[in-house]
């Protein structure tokens, strides 16, 4: 009778696990297609019934890819790494200021409300003045334009997350170094760096992605090809008239690595970042 | 005593300096990127400016006629409508999917955490690539897709989703439910993993059987969550762009148009800067009324967290609720 119940239990539980399994295929499914569609040729990738595995994968044609799309590859690299330090560079200070500097409430709060509502702003809203100001300022196709219109995705979301990250530093380390004569300076790069380190991992991470996925500022701020980040080359190819899905699929999956090495390595910062659009701001 | 008191204007006026260093650069990025476009598209929706125009900088005042002509434009309306089916279509679907498999995976072991944790993937990729693989998915002739529903005799035949009218719209909008449900995953499970297990063994203990349970302790106290989900749903449908953009461009035949490609086609294809930046301007109008209502909720919520359950809120709190739907 117990034995029975257990293995009940049991069996529920592994069916709960198959059923965990069979759906976790189901979501990822587009992604795996995306990648084996990379790895077929023209003979195995418009067949009907299709093949859902690639019989000879094709590596040769995906490193092909990578070398003739290097550039762009290397602009979007560029581009995401430049946007990620200026966001820290606004982030880091100005999280600081907002969480521990007693500013007067009034300007925290008013401060508080405004991130809060650009980053509820469709950045598509703000492309057309911000092209006219590009324009103005001779600043179209520009590495330095497009990591700094990148960085626009992160900035009010990585003060909000940092801001409440700073708030958790406790309030006496800063005390005690201040009593100890040290400068504000000297507090913020020895006490309050190192102490915000996950909460500074956290925005990078994804100051990063959200610059590696731009498109529409790479599709309108740049008109030539030298600096253009792969996300608009992709897009150029799927607008040419005969589409080679083999390729557009092999510069998918390129685009695809930061999001699986950030699934794969920065569990604990994808959490935080999960949380940190947190009710408490 | 002295000592102390004789340092502290020092310290001071050193915390003067070092806090205006430290949020100037945050003010000024804000005002220059965000404040600047939003009043200069304030005043250009009053404006009319073509391409001459616009490489003159010389805009001409027209008043309303914007927003006279937006209120009698069939494809701003229909844009609108799309926009609104977008939001409560992805919004539903994805709340009730995600909901369905953070039921499933509200374990603690480790088997049920890598699992969500892989589930992440789809909300992390750039929307370009997501937009692209569904395009390939949805072919007419090599469609996976189609393959699959034919063989599973819910169409009898091969169809060409992304061409036809009336499919397209539907076509995109469950592309864009699958990058959003890991999102909705990961914050209904921590909505659950809030709900304190005293509560179902309360309620088994009173009989209550898992569908009661289910309707009087997790629904009620998902609220919050819910509330949180539905909307920034709204304000991801606002923001869609990408996804429409790449898959349709809004076609075929405005099928797929929601306000932010109709913005960036009127403003770029078409070069009416003037009517783009009123429609933008419409965008800003629905964001800030979410917005308002996204503080108001987070204050009440807030407040009613500390006087009521602060125990239990706070390591809600801590483990967060909310994701901003990235772009």
């Amino acid at each position: 009778m117990r034995s029975g119940g257990l293995s009940r239990r049991a069996r529920r539980e592994a069916a709960r696990r198959a059923a965990a399994l069979i759906l976790l295929a189901v979501m990822l499914f587009p992604v795996y297609w995306m990648v084996i569609s990379a790895l077929k040729t023209d003979k195995t990738l418009f067949t009907n019934p299709p093949y859902f595995y690639p019989p000879s994968p094709q590596w040769s044609f995906f490193w092909g890819t990578v070398e003739a799309y290097a550039h762009p590859l290397l602009n979007s690299a560029i581009i995401s790494l430049s946007a990620t330090i200026f966001a820290l560079l606004i982030c880091v200070p100005g999280a600081y200021a907002l969480a521990k500097m007693n500013l007067p409430d009034a300007l925290v709060n008013v401060m508080l409300v405004v991130i809060l509502a650009v980053q509820v702003f469709p950045t598509i809203m703000l492309v057309p003045p911000l092209y006219q100001m590009a324009t103005q300022a001779q600043a179209l196709n520009h590495y330095w334009t497009l990591a700094i219109l990148d960085s626009m995705y992160s900035v009010p979301f990585g003060l909000l997350v940092l801001r409440t990250f700073m708030l958790g530093i406790p309030d006496s380390l800063r005390e005690a170094a201040m009593v100890d004569g040290a400068t504000e300076a000297r507090i913020f790069f020895r006490i309050i760096i190192p102490n915000a380190k996950p909460g500074i991992a956290t925005v990078m991470i994804f100051a990063f992605l959200f610059a590696w996925g731009d498109f529409v500022f790479g599709l309108t701020f740049t008109n030539n090809s030298g600096i253009q980040p792969i996300t608009v080359s992709l897009y150029d190819v799927l607008g040419q008239n005969t589409q080679s899905w083999e390729l557009l699929m092999a510069l998918g999956t390129l685009l695809a690595i930061p999001a699986v090495l950030a699934v794969l390595g920065a569990q604990r910062a994808l959490r935080q970042g999960v949380a940190g659009f947190g009710v408490e701001r | 005593m002295m000592a102390k008191n004789r340092k502290i204007p020092g310290a001071l006026r050193a915390l003067i300096t070092f806090r205006t260093l430290c949020l100037a650069p945050a003010v000024l990025y804000l005002l220059l990127l965000f404040g600047y476009p939003t009043v200069f598209n304030i005043k250009l929706g009053f404006e009319q400016e073509d391409a001459a125009q616009f490489i003159l900088h010389s805009p001409t005042f027209n008043g309303l006629a914007n927003y006279q002509q937006l209120i009698h434009d069939s494809v701003f309306l229909h844009a609108l409508g799309n926009t609104a089916i977008f939001g409560v279509v992805t919004v539903s679907l994805q709340f009730v999917i995600g909901f369905g498999i953070a039921t499933l995976l509200n374990k603690t072991s480790p088997f049920y955490t890598v699992i969500r944790s892989a589930l992440l993937v789809p909300w992390l990729l750039p929307l370009i690539v997501t937009g692209n693989v569904w395009i390939w998915m949805l072919d007419g002739f090599y469609g996976v897709l189609n393959y699959v529903l034919v063989n599973l005799h819910v169409t009898s035949h091969y169809v060409a989703w992304l061409s036809s009218p009336h499919l397209a719209l539907g076509a995109v909008i469950v592309a864009n439910t699958w990058l959003g449900i890991p999102f909705n995953v990961m914050i209904i499970s921590a909505g659950l993993r809030s709900i304190p297990d005293s509560l179902y063994e309360a309620a088994a203990i009173d009989g209550a059987g898992s569908f009661r349970r289910m309707t009087a302790i997790t629904l009620p106290l998902l609220k919050d969550v819910t509330g949180t989900l539905v909307l920034l749903g709204a304000v991801y449908s606002l923001k869609l762009f990408d996804i429409v953009w790449v898959m349709t461009q809004g076609g075929p035949a405005n099928a797929t148009q929601v306000l932010g490609t109709l913005e960036y086609q009127d403003t770029f294809t078409a070069n009416e800067y003037g009517y783009g930046a009123a429609i933008a301007n419409v965008m800003l109008v629905l964001s800030c009324a979410f917005a308002v209502l996204y503080v108001y909720l987070s204050r009440r919520r807030k407040v009613k967290s500390q006087v009521r359950r602060p125990g239990n809120a706070r390591s809600w709190l801590k483990e967060g609720t909310e994701v901003d739907a990235h772009a």
